[in-house]
């Protein structure tokens, strides 16, 4: 991906503008979010530390959810501008497998259509070279849109900024697995996000796919595979 | 590799669950191409305007698409806005397309009023509504005198007009439930007027919060300039009984004990004077009072104040040092900061804000509190002279003329009026005139519903069917903001005059009115037209910018929709006290028999064996006050108000995380869901405000949690006089609650 966003977690007050703004210009059931604001905590009080996480696709460099999609109706955009991971809505059948995938929880099925619904680094303005929605919203500039390359070094240097005024454990995520760049004051855990170097290579995919369906099963859980089954069941039905 | 892994997935199927037959006739894999993604909508137009959600007044470009509002940005030239917006601003117009809106004028047909009461609502015409109003009026006026009628509104110049030619003195207003506090201290000691809107956060480099929380609460100016400062290496120390967002995000958070910030405060006086690290330069020039101050905060040793407080006297000499040394320092105050405004000392805490403010220079200074510079508008009176008022009585229901400071400004009257209407102190009140404002903002609530039952007419003039329209005989429907068109000054940033205009959006969806000329068809239906002859927003607007130099329609060409007099900045040198000094011993507060200095004195609610913790309020930072909870936008956001607790608090009370739980004052109970967080004292809990709508109108809001306002005793006036506070405030924070499961 040409493009990249830099998140910085240890600017962001929680406030919810890039939840609304974003809400407000995608179509989809009320209470269906592609971004949302989760407040974490660690430590018990009084020594407690609390910090907001904007919960949203990470454009994955190998996307769980897309490799896993039964009907490859998730993919990336492409072109040079392109790369994001995205939603045809049209081959989706919503059976929440790669809901169930995504080490982030990001995917939902909208119980509107039916529909997988997730953040798409508003992918129809970022072809355009414009920014996203939420980059352009944020409040307090929590929020970075721009060039890959560059927005590594802003991290990078904001990192060590924060660790140079004595916050050691500041942290760029996303290095080498997402799309999305966090700055982030802790550990991974601190803000629910898994341990970097999550993401299997798509090596590792195609390996699981070879080892068939018990692999993948037991990647997803039983209840995984069974929305696959049920939901395939249902299309089938609709279609007839 | 996908039709791998869906491959995989049929053959687990056989393998694992019987239940779930072999895909076999499973839908190929979609090789079809990908249909292009959608285009950016096109912008058809866009509208300056000014965002009226809060008072910072933002100013806004609003993007059209289609006719309708489809996306509000920040105006980048603003000095408030920036070019941002905070998550109200940007949702706000969601209320504009509310389906729920007032349509057109209504009365009710069924004279019982109360949540759960159907208001036979039916459609009238303007000239029924303003006829049945003005009827109305004129008997209360005749039977019971002008002062019968009373207004429960914002003070806009036409209402406060036809107040004046009425005759009544009483206009009711939502400040002693507000910031009174700040506004009593800083008249008395230093500006003789009002108080500075204006935190120059952005330059601050030490930043002394009392329960500030401005940033958490997404205050749009204050949430720049936090993130701004502390990016520039700023140093931010919290105290505040709750971890918010900007206790997160400061250097160190302080789990202050709630109403104690006051002995704090005390005691870093003491220790800047005493140790004289207070700027000598500023305090010398700008102030006076500081030995008769020094010699009233001896007995506030660091010691002393831990023992109030629970904060270790260690802390509170180090940061006391770090402000004092640290410069340019802030004590940042907005409103009901948690830091104290509304407790029963919170005029005290706001004095003492004002007066460690002073002592490290930074009042009216960059990084410091500062007076906005706001542009000179000549007034409503001198644009439109006014013709001769009747004799208004002198004695008022909020008891103005009881509070010599704060009185004149005519700031208070929420807290005491719902006893005032119901005892008829000093006098009945038979009719009421309402705009903007809702019952849930009142203490006690269900008191003030009960007031309101005692009234022979109410008028309402409101947007949204809000729970005092449920209480309206008549109801006038308003236009949105982004309907409407004028100019707004810039107060809550201002290093220099700028004014922003207001372009509206597109025709008015319904059948509304302006305020302004609601305001005069109830005059002329009453036979007060006179009062308004040649009246008109649009003209004051315009003659307000010409006696600038400008002119609406100058601004309304103006290519950033801004009228901009960027004059340097000059600190000032002399304040509005008898002394034109910053009195750091205040002689007005002592002329009128008030403390000249802020000793302590504790709140007035602490914990019983009946009511063991203290209510904290907040409010998220995607809602406004009780307005915003129909918006389907900040309801995906924030859809519920929440009690509070500390982990092991409610695990002593054996309540668990989404419990539905009973909070009880001793004047009401209301029923929340429990969170459970780490980040709270275990002595407190807190509620969020602006739920607990019982307006069936409202689709969204309807039924939602809990308003935390019921469990707030309201006063009476005398109560309040007893209390000797110059700022007659409701101590809206100073409440002990239990809490139990449903």
């Amino acid at each position: 991906m040409k493009y990249a966003m830099l998140i910085d977690q240890t600017k962001c007050i929680g406030c919810g503008a890039c939840t609304v703004e974003c809400k407000g210009k995608y179509e989809a059931s009320f209470g269906v979010l592609r971004t949302r604001m989760i407040r974490y905590e660690s430590g018990s009080y009084p020594h407690v530390k609390a910090a907001f996480r904007k919960q949203a696709c990470m454009h994955c460099k190998v996307a769980a959810c897309e490799e896993i999609c039964p009907v490859k109706a998730i993919y990336r955009v492409e072109g040079e501008n392109g790369g994001m991971v995205v939603v045809d809505k049209e081959t989706c059948i919503g059976c929440g497998t790669c809901a169930s995938a995504c080490p982030f929880g990001v995917p939902q099925v909208d119980p509107g259509d039916k529909k997988m619904e997730k953040c798409s680094f508003c992918a129809h303005r970022v072809v355009n070279g414009s920014s996203t929605y939420c980059a352009e919203a944020c409040p307090v500039g929590a929020i970075a849109f721009g060039e890959r390359e560059a927005l590594l070094a802003q991290g990078e240097e904001r990192v060590k900024a924060l660790k140079s005024a004595g916050r050691s454990k500041a942290a760029l995520y996303g290095k080498d697995d997402t799309g999305v760049l966090l700055v982030i004051d802790g550990d991974p855990e601190s803000l629910g996000l898994v341990k970097e170097g999550f993401t299997l290579s798509a090596a590792g995919w195609e390996a699981i796919s070879s080892y068939g369906g018990l692999a993948v099963a037991a990647a997803l859980g039983g209840l995984g595979y069974r929305l696959i089954c049920d939901r395939l069941e249902e299309v089938k039905k609709e279609k007839e | 590799m996908a039709s791998g892994a869906a491959v995989a997935a049929g053959a687990a199927g056989n393998f694992l669950l019987s239940g779930c037959q072999p895909k076999e006739d499973k839908p190929a894999v979609d090789e079809k191409p990908r249909k292009p993604l959608p285009a950016e909508p096109e912008v058809t137009a866009s509208k300056f305007n000014v965002c009226n959600v809060c008072s910072a007044n933002c100013a806004m470009i609003c993007d059209i698409v289609d006719g309708k509002v489809w996306r509000i940005r920040g105006n980048p030239d603003d000095q408030v806005a920036r070019g941002r917006l905070c998550v109200k601003g940007y949702s706000s117009y969601k209320m504009l397309y509310d389906p729920d809106r007032i349509k057109f004028p209504m009365k009710r047909t069924n004279p019982e009023k109360g949540p759960g009461v159907d208001p036979g609502w039916v459609k009238i015409s303007w000239e029924e509504a303003f006829e049945l109003t003005g009827q109305k009026f004129n008997e209360a006026k005749e039977k019971y005198g002008p002062e019968s009628i009373v207004f429960f509104t914002r003070p806009h110049d036409f209402a406060v007009r036809l107040a004046k030619a009425i005759g009544t003195p009483n206009l009711v207003r939502h400040l002693d439930t507000c910031y009174t506090t700040h506004e009593a201290t800083w008249r008395a000691a230093v500006t003789g007027t009002g108080r500075p809107w204006m935190l120059d956060i952005y330059n601050a480099k030490y930043i002394l919060s009392f329960g500030w929380d401005q940033p958490a609460k997404g205050k749009n100016m204050s949430a720049q300039g936090y993130i701004h400062a502390l990016n520039n290496g700023a140093r931010a120390v919290v105290f505040n009984p709750v971890l918010t967002a900007t206790a997160a995000l400061a250097n160190e958070w302080i789990p202050i004990k709630p109403g104690t910030d006051l002995a704090v405060c005390l005691a870093m006086i003491r220790l800047i004077i005493n140790e004289e690290l207070y700027d000598k330069d500023f305090v010398e020039k700008y102030t006076t009072g500081l030995e008769e101050l020094k010699a009233a905060v001896q007995e506030y040793t660091p010691q002393w104040a831990e023992k109030i407080s629970e904060v270790p006297a260690a802390t509170i000499e180090r940061v006391a040092r770090e402000f004092a040394t640290t410069k340019p320092a802030i004590v940042p105050n907005h409103k009901r900061d948690a830091g104290g405004p509304l407790y029963f000392n919170g005029w005290r805490t706001s004095y003492a804000f004002i007066i460690l403010n002073a002592l490290v220079g930074s009042i009216d200074r960059e990084g410091g509190v500062v007076f906005q510079r706001r542009s000179k508008l000549k007034p409503f009176d001198e644009v439109f002279p006014p013709l001769e008022f009747p004799a208004a009585r002198k004695e008022t229901i909020m008891g103005k003329e009881k509070f010599p400071i704060i009185g004149p400004t005519g700031k208070l009257g929420f807290v005491t009026v719902s006893e005032a209407i119901l005892n008829e102190k000093p006098y009945p009140v038979k009719a009421m005139f309402v705009r903007k404002q809702n019952v849930l903002a009142v203490p006690d609530a269900p008191r003030f519903v009960e007031a309101l039952k005692k009234l022979d007419f109410v008028a309402v003039a409101d947007i949204l069917p809000t729970e005092i329209v449920q209480m309206a005989d008549v109801v006038f429907p308003e236009p949105h903001f982004l309907e409407t068109s004028g100019m707004t000054d810039r107060v809550y940033f201002a290093f220099y005059p700028q004014i922003a205009l207001k372009d509206p959006v597109g025709d008015p969806l319904y059948d509304t009115k302006g305020y302004g000329s609601i305001i005069i068809g109830i005059a002329k239906a009453m036979g007060l037209g006179q009062h308004f002859e040649g009246v008109s927003g649009t003209k004051l607007a315009d003659e307000q910018l010409k006696a600038l130099g400008s002119s609406m329609d100058e601004l309304k060409a103006s290519p950033n929709g801004l009228w901009s007099d960027q004059k340097p900045f000059k600190p000032r040198e002399e304040f509005g006290t008898p002394s034109k000094k910053i009195e750091l011993y205040s002689t007005v507060l002592k002329e009128h028999g008030y403390d000249p200095v802020p000793t302590w004195q504790p709140k007035r609610e602490l914990p019983s064996d009946t009511y063991p913790l203290y209510l904290i309020v907040t409010r998220h930072a995607a809602h406004r006050m009780s307005e915003s909870q129909n918006n389907e936008l900040v309801m995906q956001v924030a859809p519920e108000n929440f009690a509070t607790l500390n982990k092991a608090t409610a695990q002593q009370l054996g309540i668990k995380d989404g419990d539905e739980v009973m909070v009880e004052s001793r004047v009401n109970r209301i029923t929340l869901k429990a969170r459970l967080i780490e980040g709270i004292r275990p002595d407190c809990v807190c509620v969020e405000h602006g739920f607990g709508h019982w307006s069936k109108d409202l689709t969204l809001a309807f039924g939602v949690g809990g308003n935390e306002g019921d469990l707030v005793p309201g006063f009476s006036v005398e109560e309040l006089v007893a209390a000797k506070d110059p700022s007659a405030s409701g101590y809206m924070s100073d409440v002990c609650v239990k809490v139990y499961k449903a």
